[in-house]
């Protein structure tokens, strides 16, 4: 426990000493709000939000958030943007492990594989198409309302 | 004539019956992790990793471990296969600490593949490393670190609130709704007719309500302060606990129920009477005053 609070005075987490600040961030209303849709086969719809018990569904939606974070940033892992700008120039301690510490090319290049493959115990369905589509929404009279969306990820056999 | 100087034989009973009523329910969380495609070698072999700035994923990621593991079929099936005859071991054997240190190490291993890979960490598991450690001692040391954990499970709750008090998030105006409808918004969307539907668009055009909510958990971890000074109130914790975990469920849709493990603390907790006993006890244990009956 006094690892712990140190940790949380610092307020620093090294696993398993957590800082338990979860939802104490004051939250800032977005622009818009994201929602995923998986399409199996061009013709099923996978129900990331429900169906799935919470475990399955963290595992189904969190590595896509993340996914979409990295495409999001040219490809490039944000923690490393975050540790540059922390850092500055000792950086450069860490920069030649880059690669085993965080997410490069080949690990983001590998995610839709790993994706399909996943989804595919989960939901015992073979897939031959798998489509990732990131729609933007917003909330208006008891509606959710869609304004745009775009293919994030798509794997072909 | 019985010898009860010997601090180790203190709590025996007690020790046996937490350890299978614990590893019973971790079984029972293993088989929710099975069911939920989870278990290591469900994951087929994960690729994204998320270490962030926490220096155990660091190391863990510098050391490969989790690549080899998990990226092998047979080492994640032999891995899942032991980690559930680790606990079912347990269960048979209470009194072997091997297999609860072995357990340990295995789910701690679990944990970081689950959290690293699932690319959020998530704190909600660690309540089974936490609630394993009382049993890796006997005797007055079992009791103690048990005493500590039920400490560590007032704290957390209480951290909660002061993370909150601090960074003046509760005086927020939209702090509830916009946790609402960050987490919401996506099952809204595909179910719109969610059974819950009117419920949240209720709370989505009555914003007021959701704050008050909202600032509702945020009281109620408070109050577990209360459980630094006395335990008389400890029953009433534990009720306190499963609804903040549903709150969490309703208002984020986050999974907190793993973390009531550590609730098994506020149920049994020893007296003060008996602590002061078993301290009694052992220090005459290591003067060598025997009590004999």
């Amino acid at each position: 426990m006094l690892i712990t609070i140190i940790c949380n005075l610092l307020g620093y987490e090294a696993t398993p000493f957590f800082v338990w600040g979860m939802y104490s961030e004051k939250e800032i209303a977005p622009d818009a709000y994201e929602v995923q849709e998986i399409i199996i086969n061009d013709s099923i719809r996978l129900d990331n939000t429900s169906g799935y018990t919470p475990s399955t569904r963290f595992y189904i939606n969190s590595p896509l958030w993340y996914f979409i974070a990295l495409k999001n940033n040219d490809n490039i892992d944000p923690t490393i943007n975050f540790l540059r700008s922390k850092l500055k120039h000792n950086y450069s301690f860490i920069k030649p492990y880059e690669h085993v510490l965080f997410n490069d090319s080949s690990r983001i290049n590998a995610f839709m594989p790993w994706y399909k493959n996943y989804l595919e115990g989960i939901a015992g369905i073979k897939i031959d198409h798998l489509k990732i589509i990131n729609i933007k929404v917003h909330y208006s009279d008891q509606k959710i309302i869609a304004d745009s969306n775009f293919i994030i990820g798509e794997w072909k056999q | 004539m019985e010898t009860i100087g010997n601090s180790n034989n203190l709590f025996n009973r007690e020790r046996k019956f937490l350890c299978r009523l614990v590893y019973s329910t971790v079984f029972l969380l293993l088989i929710y992790d099975l069911i939920s495609s989870t278990a290591l070698y469900q994951l087929h072999s994960p690729v994204l990793i998320y270490p962030y700035v926490d220096i155990t994923y660091i190391l863990f990621n510098l050391s490969h471990a989790g690549d080899i593991v998990t990226g092998s079929l047979i080492l994640s099936y032999c891995f899942s296969i032991f980690l559930f005859l680790s606990c079912i071991t347990i269960i048979i054997y209470p009194d072997k600490r091997f297999f609860i240190f072995s357990f340990l190490i295995l789910y701690f291993f679990y944990f970081l593949v689950y959290n690293g890979y699932g690319a959020h960490h998530i704190h909600s598991k660690v309540g089974i490393l936490f609630i394993s450690v009382p049993f890796l001692f006997i005797g007055n040391n079992f009791m103690f670190t048990w005493e500590a954990v039920r400490y560590y499970t007032l704290f957390l709750y209480a951290d909660f609130f002061f993370w909150k008090l601090f960074r003046l998030s509760w005086l927020n105006n939209k702090q509830g709704i916009l946790i609402m409808k960050q987490n919401l918004i996506p099952l809204l969307y595909q179910h719109p007719d969610n059974n819950f539907s009117n419920l949240y668009y209720f709370f989505f055009n009555h914003y007021f309500y959701a704050d008050i909510l909202y600032r509702t958990g945020f009281l109620l971890e408070g109050i577990f302060l209360i459980g630094f000074f006395t335990k008389r109130f400890d029953k009433f914790l534990v009720i306190i606990s499963l609804l903040l975990a549903i709150g969490f469920l309703f208002m984020a849709d986050a999974f907190a129920f793993e973390l009531l493990i550590l609730d098994v603390t506020l149920i049994y907790s020893f007296r003060t009477e008996e602590l002061i006993n078993s301290f009694v006890y052992s220090s005459r244990a290591k003067t060598g005053k025997a009590l004999i009956k």
